[in-house]
C-alpha cells in the first residue's frame, strides 16, 4: 500500500513536471469570461425586467377582473326597469314594452314613481316589490 | 488566501474575472498534466485546457459550492472525451489497451523497493508515455484520482460503473505502471 502511494506520488509528480505554471492562453480565457459575464448581466437585467413588466399585468388583471365582475354583479337600472316594465306588460296584458309605458298615464303616477324608484334597485328587490 | 469555492463564486456572482483568472493560474498545471494523460499531444491538451474554461465559465452559473477540484477534473475530462470523440480515437472504457492485467501479474519477485522508485530515472515523457499506453478506463481513474483528487465513489459515478470496477481499475493501472515504469531504473 505505502508502495503503491510512492509510486502514485511519483507518477504524479512526474506527469507534473515540465507543465507551464502560467496558464495557457489565460488573456484569451479571460476574455471569454467578461464576455460571459457581461451576457450573463444582460440577461439578468432582461430577467428582472420580464418579471416585472409580468407582476405589473398580472396585477391590472386582477384589478380589471374585480371592476368586471363588480359591473356583472350590480344590477344595472336600465335593466331592472326593463325588467319592471316587461311584468307590467304581462300583467297589464299588453303586447309590447311600448304599450305598457303608454299605458302608465298620468293618472297613474304612483306606478311612474315607483319604475323611478325601482331603477336603482336590485333586481331580486323589483321582483318582491311587485309581489 | 480566499478558497477555490469563493473564488468561483465572485466570479459566478460578481462577475469577478480577476477571480476567475486567479483559479486558472492556481489549477492551471495538475489540470493541464491530467489533459496531456489523457490526450495524445500537448496541443490537444492545451485546446482541451481552453475548452475546460470555457466551460467552467458558461456553467459557474449552476455551481453550487463543494470541492473545486474534483469539480473542475469532472469538466475537464468531458472536455478531454469531447476532443477525443471528434478526433475518433475515443475507445469505450470496458477496452482493456496493452497487456492488461496479466501483464502486471507477471511482475518479477525482486520488484524494487519504495526507495529504489522513488529515484527512478524515468524522465516526464517516459511517465506520460507510460501513462498513455495504460487501458482507457484504468487512465482515467488513475488521473482521476491522482490528479482530479476525485474519492473513488466519485470516480465511479462520473464513469457510471460500479465501485468495485473503479477500484479493480486503479489497481490494474498501479500494477501496470510498477510493471513499465520498474523497467526504466
Amino acid at each position: 500500500m505505502n508502495e503503491d502511494r510512492e509510486l502514485l506520488a511519483f507518477v504524479k509528480g512526474r506527469l507534473e513536471e515540465g507543465v507551464a505554471s502560467s496558464p495557457p492562453r489565460l488573456a484569451e480565457i479571460g476574455r471569454a469570461a467578461a464576455a460571459e459575464s457581461f451576457a450573463r448581466v444582460a440577461e439578468g437585467r432582461m430577467r428582472r425586467r420580464r418579471t416585472a413588466a409580468l407582476l405589473v399585468a398580472a396585477s391590472l388583471a386582477i384589478v380589471l377582473s374585480f371592476a368586471v365582475l363588480h359591473i356583472d354583479f350590480s344590477p344595472r337600472p336600465r335593466d331592472t326597469v326593463a325588467c319592471v316594465i316587461d311584468l307590467l306588460r304581462t300583467a297589464d296584458g299588453a303586447e309590447t314594452s311600448q304599450e305598457a309605458l303608454a299605458d302608465i298615464g298620468p293618472g297613474e303616477a304612483s306606478v311612474a314613481e315607483m319604475l323611478l324608484a325601482w331603477q336603482d334597485a336590485p333586481y331580486e328587490s323589483a321582483i318582491a316589490d311587485l309581489q | 488566501m480566499e478558497e477555490d469555492s469563493e473564488l468561483l463564486f465572485a466570479y459566478s456572482r460578481r462577475g469577478d474575472v480577476e477571480s476567475l483568472s486567479a483559479l486558472v493560474r492556481r489549477h492551471a498545471v495538475w489540470m493541464q498534466a491530467f489533459l496531456r494523460g489523457l490526450l495524445p499531444t500537448a496541443a490537444d491538451a492545451e485546446d482541451a485546457f481552453q475548452e475546460t474554461w470555457a466551460r467552467v465559465v458558461k456553467s459557474a452559473g449552476r455551481y453550487r459550492g463543494g470541492k473545486v477540484r474534483p469539480y473542475l477534473a469532472v469538466i475537464a475530462r468531458s472536455a478531454a472525451i469531447d476532443r477525443l470523440r471528434q478526433m475518433g480515437r475515443l475507445v469505450s472504457l470496458d477496452v482493456e489497451g496493452g497487456e492488461g492485467a496479466s501483464a502486471a501479474e507477471r511482475l518479477p519477485d525482486g520488484a524494487p523497493s519504495p526507495r529504489e522508485r522513488f529515484e527512478s530515472k524515468a524522465t516526464a515523457e517516459d511517465v506520460r508515455e507510460a501513462v498513455r499506453s495504460l487501458p482507457e478506463g484504468p487512465r482515467q481513474v488513475l488521473l482521476m484520482r491522482i490528479e482530479g483528487e476525485l474519492s473513488f465513489k466519485e470516480i465511479a459515478s462520473e464513469l457510471d460503473v460500479p465501485l468495485g470496477t473503479a477500484l479493480t481499475w486503479m489497481r490494474t493501472a498501479t500494477l501496470k505502471l510498477k510493471e513499465m515504469l520498474g523497467g526504466e531504473r
